[in-house]
């Protein structure tokens, strides 16, 4: 008897016994009656918070599940470590900008913690980090007031002073800044999609992290790092990010950043470099962009290589003086596309002379911050047709090895075409006779 | 009605105006086709946005040659003389001309457009409102282009005439417009800037472009500048119903006082 007693126990305390949530308990009251380690799942129903999480500790939710929040406060607050919470829709959290605390749906203050397949509404911030480390967030999904006061708004995640965090494959809209982080290191975004926010992704003081494989479309900027430096950008998506001072990546005070494999696709500025050193960009697409890259004169010594800048308006707008920048790299240059009219008579993929980029647009742009509004217009290349020709016009880089693409153009493959079609129609007519 | 429908027969018996309709239909594919990779969420704006794009090219001189080469026609017939005969004064010729004109070429964009956009929603996540948008941005575009169609067909008196006018129109609005406002661009300061702006979008293709980015909430107007601010302080519809009033009632009086001169002669 006494030996079935101590299994029992054992089961009790050491195996999960998922825990029902009772009509008539309060969540927190689960909560509190839970054992450490249990877990507890919730019915498809709204559950009123504001809850407090205070021991290791697994919360499934259901379709349904909705915790409501005060209104007044953070709707769920983590401060064990080694807490799990799914499939919740997580609302009504403070808004109070009068308060000295920053309120949010769920607000992270500890360690190893999981946060999956969670929906955060009609919330300040979605998810914050307070110095809380080696936490996972995946699959969740963070919905902004949109287009509201934007001081009145705050993130969708929020990583304060928070390292080692993996943030993955989460979807916001709508929100101040996407994903924003603030002395936050070692962190890895991956496989995130931010739309209708100020900026996708902002690093502030915050070194060696990592983001690839995100898509930032129809954000006022695609992301923006600020004074942070050992950034790691790779294969993300820049599409769309429109507005007069709209770009797909802004880099800020920003040095020694490695941006592989982005590709920037129709915003008003590709890449923004300003007061920014020591840039590496390599096998980027920049893809029918207003300007594909602006660069202003503060920034110096960025590297590009192997990157194709295509049908951009302009393809390079250096601003404010020279180009103290390299745009090719151990003999590998840039592929220009239609812009360079090039010649490889030795066939070896490289351009036999320098590409020169020249433009005169920088000239308006540096006179007059409205000649941004043209940069759709036809006029433009009438314009800078005419400074061509007279000369006027100021060379914005030169690569002295642009990469030639060997492919068949186009009018050979008609020409194919038609060839193979007369050699099938003509044979056929032959044999009639 | 009945002029409606003459109107149609005769449009729809000339191999030009399906020529040119198939250039738009053919457009509005490759459009799709180019979009249809875009995340489903996103995708429609996207696609609205870039079919708009392509619409601010084509479908001015669409509209230009066959509003202006639909009343050159009845005067080259000396059709028009017999329907002023038959239906009273000039201007009571040139109302239902008008409205023959704008109701079909609307029409059959219109139709289009509801066909496009059947694939388009099993591509991406409809909104009603952004499709209107974009149907009400290219319907003004159709008015004011038809209506200045229709006038420069009265105003020239050959069909070599009227291509050169055409050409010309279409000429303006897309470069001559933009390059007179760059000229005059280093002037341009925080004090002058609404004036500036005034003129700015009284281009229709400025003026509906941010009619139409603004609607689908694709062009941010945060954080902008004292001047970009001032610039921006027009409302998008203000400056649409600015443009029609302008260039579409503007070229349809003018259609009616050149009319009046046929009259006097």
């Amino acid at each position: 008897m006494k030996r079935w007693l101590l299994i029992s126990l054992f089961i009790f305390f050491f195996f999960d016994v998922p825990k029902e949530a009772a009509a008539g308990q309060t969540l927190q009251q689960l909560i509190d009656a839970a054992p450490a380690h249990g877990t507890i799942r919730l019915t498809g129903q709204t559950y009123i918070g504001d809850i407090v999480i205070d021991k290791p500790l697994t919360i499934i939710g259901t379709k349904g599940t909705v915790i409501q929040g005060s209104g007044r406060g953070n709707v769920i607050s983590i401060k064990a470590p080694h807490v799990t919470i799914t499939h919740v829709t997580v609302t009504n959290s403070g808004k109070s900008r009068s308060t000295q605390e920053e309120y949010a749906g769920i607000k992270v203050y500890s360690d190893y913690n999981t946060l999956e397949h969670i929906t955060v509404k009609q919330s300040f911030h979605g998810i914050y980090l307070s110095q809380a480390h080696h936490n996972r967030i995946a699959n969740v999904r963070v919905i902004g007031e949109q287009n509201g006061e934007i001081a009145g708004q705050g993130n969708g995640l929020h990583i304060y002073y928070s390292n080692f965090n993996e943030l993955e494959h989460n979807t916001i809209i709508g929100t101040r800044d996407g994903i924003f982080f603030d002395y936050a290191n070692h962190n890895v975004a991956k496989g995130n999609e931010v739309s209708h926010t100020r900026y996708g992704l902002h690093y502030m003081y915050s070194d060696d992290n990592a983001f690839h494989d995100n898509t930032f479309m129809l954000n006022n900027g695609g992301a923006a790092i600020m004074n942070s430096n050992r950034i790691v950008l790779k294969n993300n998506r820049f599409f769309f990010n429109k507005g007069m001072r709209s770009f797909g990546l802004l880099l800020q005070m920003a040095n020694d950043n490695r941006i592989i494999g982005n590709t920037f696709y129709q915003n008003e500025r590709g890449l923004y470099i300003d007061q920014s050193n020591d840039n590496f960009l390599q096998r980027n697409v920049f893809l029918q962009n207003e300007i594909g890259i602006e660069l202003w004169s503060s920034s110096q010594r960025q590297t590009f290589t192997e990157n194709r800048i295509w049908k951009n308006t302009i393809a390079v707008a250096r601003l404010g003086g020279g180009d103290r920048n390299r745009w090719d790299f151990r003999g590998v240059g840039n592929d220009w596309g239609g812009e360079a009219a090039l010649l490889d008579l030795n066939q070896d993929g490289k351009g036999d002379s320098p590409f020169r980029y020249a433009s005169s647009f920088h000239k308006l742009a540096e006179e007059n911050e409205l000649a941004y509004l043209f940069l759709s217009s036809p006029s433009l290349g009438v314009y800078e047709a005419i400074n061509e020709w007279r000369q006027t016009d100021e060379v914005m880089a030169v690569d002295h090895a642009p990469l030639v693409k060997k492919t068949i153009s186009a009018s050979w493959w008609w020409g194919l075409l038609g060839f193979g079609a007369i050699a099938v129609i003509v044979p056929k007519r032959r044999i009639r006779r | 009605m009945s002029y409606i429908w003459k109107e149609w027969l005769e449009l729809s018996r000339g191999k030009a105006f399906w020529l040119f309709f198939l250039l738009v239909v053919a457009a509005s594919l490759s459009v799709l086709m180019s979009a249809k990779s875009l995340p489903a969420e996103h995708g429609l704006t996207i696609f609205l946005q870039m079919l708009f794009d392509m619409n601010a090219y084509i479908v001015p001189l669409l509209c230009l040659f066959f509003a202006s080469f639909s009343v050159m026609q009845e005067k080259e017939q000396r059709t028009m003389v017999m329907i002023v005969v038959k239906s009273g004064p000039p201007w009571m010729f040139l109302w239902k001309k008008s409205a023959a004109i704008q109701l079909i070429t609307m029409t059959v964009l219109v139709i289009w457009y509801f066909v496009l956009i059947i694939p388009a929603k099993f591509l991406f996540v409809f909104h009603l409102s952004y499709f209107l948008s974009f149907l009400l941005a290219t319907m003004v575009l159709v008015f004011i282009f038809n209506q200045i169609g229709i006038w420069l067909g009265f105003a020239c008196k050959t069909k070599i005439q009227l291509i050169g006018a055409n050409l010309f129109a279409a000429f303006f609005f897309i470069y001559l417009y933009d390059f007179a406002l760059l000229s005059v661009l280093p002037s341009v300061t925080y004090d002058n800037v609404h004036v500036f702006s005034f003129v700015y979008f009284l281009q229709p293709l400025h003026a509906l472009r941010f009619y139409l980015e603004t609607s689908l909430g694709m062009f941010s107007l945060d954080y902008l500048s004292r001047t970009m601010k001032k610039f921006f302080s027009f409302s998008p519809g203000v400056l649409v119903a600015l443009n029609i009033a302008v260039w579409g009632m503007g070229a349809l009086a003018a259609s009616m006082l050149w009319s009046r001169k046929g009259e006097e002669r």
